[in-house]
């Protein structure tokens, strides 16, 4: 297929729209990631059940993650045999607290706890974010139709078919004979708008470490990180956790393989492999106090 | 510090047994592991699409590059970084190693071809 000679195009078009617009998209989504974070509420602090529920899931955690770099045989098969007893005492005990809680509630003439009223507000949250997303978008649609109309932006490298000219060439229905690939500011919009999620998480990236370190520390402390829907834990909610602690109880009993072997067995031999030390009895046998026959052996074994 | 691609069975020992069909691994590495070619793929998908732009591929022969190149990264780092051993370094199968973020992949190497293209060829 014949290659047909590119438009060449005014640039100040280059200079003033498609620069300044992939500049502007980028310190928007920049903006908005910022604003995000600097609005977000304070943490909650969580039901005691909730507390009791995700420390005890955070302790198993790390005994199946790696606790077998750092404790010893025994400690391991202690922890195995101990972990599913004390996760099931910990169910009792939060099923025990439900049950108190639901008795001074009826006493209490049934009134609402705290967990009712916040809900519409912890669940507008996320949609707020998007809210902010689709205005945003449209403020900037409706600015670059009325600055930017008009005229040929850029082209795409591939072949478009017919259908698209409509799509992608708004401004200038008159050009009939115009190639489809030749495109408009709008079209540059939402190819700007498209690409840049990739761009994006290249430059914020996963939550930088000090969110997750922060989150962390609010989880040893009992409170909840914002902005995640349920965090106000109705009665079904904990007795799902209640069970998922169950089940964490019946997976630790079975997952965990019949000798839970530490990573320190043998690190001695691991480490000095042949420079580690046969055994010699510096002690005769007859000997009970008195190494007489230290002096000897010691030049030999360094 | 983790080291990049941590192996993934080298946090129980004995996690080659899978027990009843389950598979004892190292989540944190896991995670990481994925980030980390997540990152790889979308610095590719830029890099390739500015490579398009400036040397002028148009159509198929854009298309042909960014496959050929983003299965080259891919390869590389199967080869070098996971010491040729998918399953120990990811729980993936190649399909969805290959396949995973590549809409965003392809968006984004459509956008700096688009955009080198038209500031070297048109302007």
């Amino acid at each position: 297929m014949s290659t047909a000679e590119n438009i060449l195009l005014d640039s100040d078009i280059r200079d003033w729209v498609v620069l300044p617009l992939f500049v502007i998209m980028v310190a928007a989504g920049l903006l908005r990631f910022h604003m995000g974070n600097v609005l977000k509420p304070d943490p909650k602090q969580g039901t005691k059940v909730t507390q009791r529920i995700q420390s005890s899931v955070r302790a198993v955690a790390i005994l199946k993650g790696g606790a077998v770099h750092f404790l010893s045989t025994s400690k391991l098969e202690s922890r195995k045999l101990a972990y599913p007893k004390l996760l099931r005492a910990q169910a009792i005990w939060c099923e025990n607290h439900l049950d108190e809680q639901d008795a001074a509630g009826e006493k209490n003439g049934g009134e609402n706890d705290d967990g009712d009223m916040p809900n519409p507000f912890s669940s507008m949250e996320g949609m707020m974010g998007n809210m902010a997303f689709m205005v945003q978008n449209m403020i900037m649609m409706q600015a670059i139709q009325h600055f930017f109309s008009g005229f040929i932006l850029l082209k795409v490298p591939f072949r478009l078919t017919l259908g698209f000219k409509q799509m992608f060439q708004r401004g200038l229905e008159g050009l009939a004979t115009l190639e489809t690939s030749y495109v408009s500011s709008i079209s540059w919009y939402f190819l700007v708008m498209f690409g840049l999620r990739g761009f994006f998480k290249l430059a914020i990236g996963s939550p930088a470490l000090e969110t997750q370190e922060t989150h962390q520390a609010w989880q040893k402390l009992g409170k909840q990180p914002p902005g995640r829907p349920g965090t106000t834990a109705g009665a079904a909610d904990d007795d799902k956790q209640i069970e998922m602690l169950e089940q964490e109880a019946d997976n630790l009993e079975m997952l965990l393989p019949t000798q839970f072997k530490s990573n320190l067995d043998q690190v001695e031999k691991r480490l000095l492999q042949n420079n580690y030390p046969k055994k010699k009895s510096t002690i005769a046998k007859n000997d009970f106090l008195l190494h007489h026959s230290v002096g000897k052996n010691k030049s030999k074994k360094n | 510090m983790i080291d990049p691609m941590a192996n993934l069975d080298a946090g129980v020992p004995g996690s080659s047994q899978s027990d009843e069909e389950k598979d004892i691994i190292d989540f944190m590495s896991l995670r990481y592991n994925l980030e980390k070619i997540d990152r790889m793929k979308s610095v590719m998908s830029i890099a390739s699409g500015c490579l398009a732009g400036i040397c002028g591929l148009t159509g198929l022969q854009g298309l042909v590059c960014f496959v050929a190149l983003h299965f080259l990264v891919l390869v590389v780092v199967w080869t070098m970084k996971m010491k040729c051993s998918l399953h120990g370094y990811t729980r993936q199968s190649w399909w969805s190693y290959s396949t995973t973020n590549l809409q965003q992949s392809g968006l984004s190497f459509t956008l700096f071809w688009t955009l080198f293209y038209g500031l070297v060829y048109l302007y």
